[in-house]
């Protein structure tokens, strides 16, 4: 039935020599694993086009309407949290699910491309016993290569501009510069190696948006691809070797910039190994009826304008106004700082400091928004979660404490500043119904004392002293550095 | 557009001619070594009793005219090959295909340049010898309390395979410079590669900006050969005439250019092989004594006595040993609350003695580093502070293993004070090692 239909289509803009049936074969293989993948059979993805508030479209939004992938099989571990994802609502049907040994990040997470593949390969088998005519596929392929090209192009608005405008990877935390080497797991250490310095991540930033550029005019398009597969295949590299987690989005580049660029690598060899004079001899497709002009101009500009200019502005706004995995609810007012904690008390017994103590606080660190971070001498059950993806609320934003152990506890806080009482909530979500009330007063400004019962209904009195802590990440290498604690 | 004209022939237009002279002067001066400083390095060495570095550092050769550092050099050579350029270019009139020639001469040298620069580096990161894993002290170090540098170099480390596979590309790469059909793939792939490497010198200040932005200049220029023939195959969809240049040898270059080409390729072979000799038996950041058996390990400062005295638990006191690590090899980290000037250097030179092995304690904060020497008989170590604005700082110690996991140490600093410690090894894990791939507990 569909290959009647695509035959209908093709006939229309087939001319020129006829291919064999080697290389129709491997292009119908092709073309139906690349649909596959590509067009969304999710309806709830035409829905949201429907949906979306379009006088106020947020960048999750934006990301909801760049593609659908192809899951038939969820990929899932069964440990806590790992199947977090980032805020994004669970709204698909699965025929399967399997919790493969390797997690999520070995070579079984690329399951539904092999069966997209393998339908593929059906699919072109089946196609070519019933389509045996003689076929040019010229036209054809170039829609497929443009297709291919605008997929990866789309898709890659998010993570381009999440990096011109530096919310992909935001500030340090005052927590996470308080936290051990050996206490982030590799994936997070992958991540905040950008976190401290912008003008590096706004450069990959650039570089991506370059690769999106490239992708979009068919002259420049062998550019794109060999310039995605490149960076953007070295980044997959880096998601294996990591545990990052988004090795099939980057993947997708490796494999869409392979296929884009493959018709381009037989002329490149006659040109520059073999040395001989060479033409592309891509055929394109006229675009001559005022009607074809128009469409394509239109979705150009249509691109150009929702994927470029608009996910470009949207971005800068967030990252201008809510960051989206900074938490978005101020602390308390001028008390961001590193504390030392100068006395403990519970239920009214003083407790002197010790670093083998798993009630005493050591470390105590607020960030300029609502979060207030601890150590204790003590294990903790991690929640498995990557601490990305757009979240809504503040508790579940949780770049600053994901993938960060060594009894290190986070708490996000609602300050009541009327009543003087901070309400605490922690943000690892095995623990997420951890919640404490705790009295403030700030004598002075450098000053906090805290009071109230602890995760274990014990009466706790702390005061903390904020210290003059500079960090040497912060500093430059040709002056003299002096470490203090 | 002229330059990206896509002829049979190049044109040698005046300006053309004038850049093709300028430009060759000027990479001649940046590549061909001058500095009397290499030429010490040659014949000083014992090259029969040498180290991979040794062989290494010839490879990272930048001019320092009258002892100039960083960039401004590029400003004497670019002055200097400004002149002799115009003299040469108004005196000498050559025909066109000496032009071809010269352009063609300079070609194979930057090609050569780059091939070694780049497999060098490469070939230090296909046995991760440049980012070696970080030290069980630099695990007990908060993530702020590192220079940039050290983060960059920490987070490439901690996944080796990855630090193998970018090894790799800049190898590969390197080979294919030395194939002239190929070189353009080679050059495309360094232009990416080093030029990244050139940002995060900037970003992280690790401190090889001129080099990096060299061999990227270098790559930059061996592609530029052919761009004028991808611009007009892919941008313009033209014909593109293919390269029609080919190099006439004659009377002795053949056999020239025959042991060029030997010695070349013996030169990476005897750099691989010393290369991976080094990180099999001793990996040149890293110190070689072994640590004290069975040390290993994060401790507990358990109990605490300055003269005596008993000085409790403490994060503000300035002498209270608050952890200490014991590495595999011959260096212990303590914590204290003293402040430290940071050793500003980056630990990438190879030295003999361990002390002077400082890639552990080098920009980074938060922990005294410590190379000592022990004496089995009388079971003493002798410590001395591996950062040279605390050099003086020393311990004399005796040590005794209580049980497997407690130590006692005591004896005298530099001024003589005597300490007292009892150090608890502490088990815990490290998300760095557990990982995401299953229930973690820490």
């Amino acid at each position: 039935m569909m290959s009647e239909i695509l035959n209908k289509v093709t006939a229309a803009v087939s001319s020129g020599k006829p291919w064999t049936g080697f290389e129709k074969y491997v292009f119908r293989t092709f073309f139906i694993f690349f649909a596959i993948l590509l067009v969304p059979t999710n309806p709830n993805y035409y829905k949201k086009w429907v949906e979306v508030d379009w006088t106020n479209l947020h960048i999750r939004d934006i990301g909801n309407l760049s593609g659908s992938g192809f899951m038939p099989i969820k990929v899932a571990t069964k440990r806590e949290g790992g199947n977090d994802l980032g805020g994004f609502r669970e709204e698909r049907k699965y025929i399967a699910t399997i919790y493969p040994e390797s997690g999520e990040y070995g070579a079984w997470s690329y399951i539904n491309w092999g069966i997209a593949f393998v339908l593929g390969a059906i699919g072109g088998a089946i196609w070519s016993v019933v389509d045996r005519r003689p076929r040019n596929y010229d036209i054809l392929y170039y829609f497929l290569g443009a297709f291919v090209s605008f997929a990866m192009l789309i898709r890659l608005q998010g993570l381009t501009f999440s990096k011109v405008f530096p919310t992909q990877m935001p500030d340090l935390a005052l927590t996470q510069l308080n936290t051990p080497f050996g206490d982030f797991v590799a994936q997070k250490l992958y991540w905040i190696q950008f976190s401290f310095v912008h003008n590096y991540e706004r450069f990959a930033g650039y570089a991506e948006l370059l690769i999106m550029f490239l992708l979009f005019f068919r002259q420049t398009r062998a550019l794109g691809a060999a310039l995605s597969l490149a960076m953007i295949g070295n980044i997959a590299f880096a998601n294996h070797a990591y545990d990052g987690g988004i090795h099939l989005a980057a993947s997708f580049y490796v494999v869409g910039g392979l296929f884009v660029l493959w018709r381009y690598i037989p002329p490149l060899w006659r040109l520059l190994v073999k040395q001989e004079d060479t033409e592309l001899g891509i055929v394109y497709y006229p675009f001559s009826k005022p009607w074809e002009k128009a469409l394509r101009y239109g979705i150009k500009i249509f691109v150009f304008g929702l994927f470029f200019v608009y996910a470009g502005y949207a971005h800068w706004q967030n990252y201008l106004y809510d960051s989206y995995k900074v938490p978005a609810l101020p602390g308390l007012a001028n008390a961001r700082g590193l504390y030392s904690v100068d006395s403990f008390n519970v239920n009214g017994n003083a407790v002197p400091y010790s670093p083998l103590d798993s009630v005493r606080w050591q470390e105590v660190t607020l960030e300029k928004w609502a979060t207030l971070s601890f150590s204790v001498f003590n294990t903790f059950e991690i929640h498995g979660e990557a601490g990305r993806g757009k979240q809504f609320a503040d508790v579940d934003r949780t770049y600053e404490s994901a993938g960060t152990g060594g009894g290190r506890r986070h708490y996000h806080h609602v300050t009541d500043s009327v009543q003087k009482v901070l309400h605490l909530q922690n943000k690892n979500k095995v623990y997420g119904e951890q919640k404490l009330d705790l009295q403030y007063e700030r004598p002075t400004s450098e000053q906090l004392i805290l009071w109230g019962k602890n995760e274990y209904q014990d009466s706790i009195y702390v005061v903390l002293n904020r210290k003059d802590k500079t960090y040497p990440l912060y500093q430059d290498r040709s002056q003299e550095i002096v470490w203090k604690p | 557009m002229s330059f990206f004209q896509n002829s049979e022939n190049i044109v040698w237009s005046a300006p053309k001619k004038w850049l093709l002279r300028f430009f060759f002067v000027f990479f001649i001066l940046l590549i061909v070594p001058l500095s009397p400083g290499y030429f010490q390095h040659i014949f000083t060495t014992n090259w029969f009793n040498s180290n991979f570095y040794d062989w290494f550092l010839l490879t990272t050769y930048v001019p320092e005219f009258f002892g100039v550092q960083g960039f401004a050099n590029w400003g004497i050579a670019a002055g200097v090959a400004a002149i002799v350029g115009t003299v040469w270019f108004t005196v000498v009139k050559d025909k066109d295909t000496r032009d071809d020639d010269i352009y063609y001469w300079l070609r194979v040298i930057l090609r050569y340049r780059l091939a070694i620069g780049v497999i060098a580096f490469g070939l230090i990161k296909l046995f991760p010898l440049q980012m070696p894993y970080p030290s069980l002290s630099n695990l007990h170090t908060n993530y702020g309390d590192f220079l940039p540098w050290k983060i960059y170099f920490h987070t490439l480390a901690i996944s080796q395979p990855y630090e193998v596979f970018l090894g790799a590309v800049e190898v590969i790469a390197g080979l294919l410079l030395l194939k002239r059909s190929f070189a353009i793939v080679g050059a495309g792939i360094i232009v990416g590669f080093t030029g990244n490497v050139f940002a995060s010198n900037l970003a992280y200040d690790i401190g090889h900006p001129e080099y990096s932005l060299l061999l990227t200049l270098i790559a930059a220029a061996i592609a530029l050969y052919d761009a004028p023939r991808l611009f007009s195959l892919l941008i313009l969809q033209k014909k593109a005439i293919a390269n029609r240049y080919q190099p006439v040898f004659e009377g002795k270059l053949p056999a020239i250019r025959k042991g060029l080409q030997i010695s070349v390729v013996v030169f990476i072979g005897i750099l691989t092989v010393s290369v991976s000799s080094n990180y099999r038996n001793h990996p040149y950041k890293l110190p070689q004594t072994p640590g004290l058996k069975d040390s290993y390990g994060y401790y507990n400062v358990r109990e605490f006595k300055l003269n005596n005295e008993v000085i409790p638990y403490s994060v503000t006191d300035l002498n209270r040993w608050q952890n200490v690590v014991f590495e595999k090899w011959a260096t212990i980290s303590i914590k204290t609350a003293k402040p430290i000037i940071i050793d500003n250097s980056t630990g990438d030179d190879y030295q003999e003695k361990d002390i002077d092995r400082n890639y552990e304690s080098a920009g980074v904060g938060g922990r005294r580093y410590f190379a000592y020497e022990t004496d089995p008989d009388n079971q003493v170590i002798s410590l001395t502070n591996k950062n040279p604005n605390h050099r003086t700082e020393t311990f004399t110690l005796k040590y005794d293993f209580l049980n497997d996991s407690t130590i006692v140490l005591q004896g005298v600093n530099e001024q003589k004070d005597s300490v007292y410690v009892v150090l608890d090894k502490i088990e815990r894990k490290y998300m760095l090692y557990e990982g995401r791939r299953k229930p973690v507990k820490l």
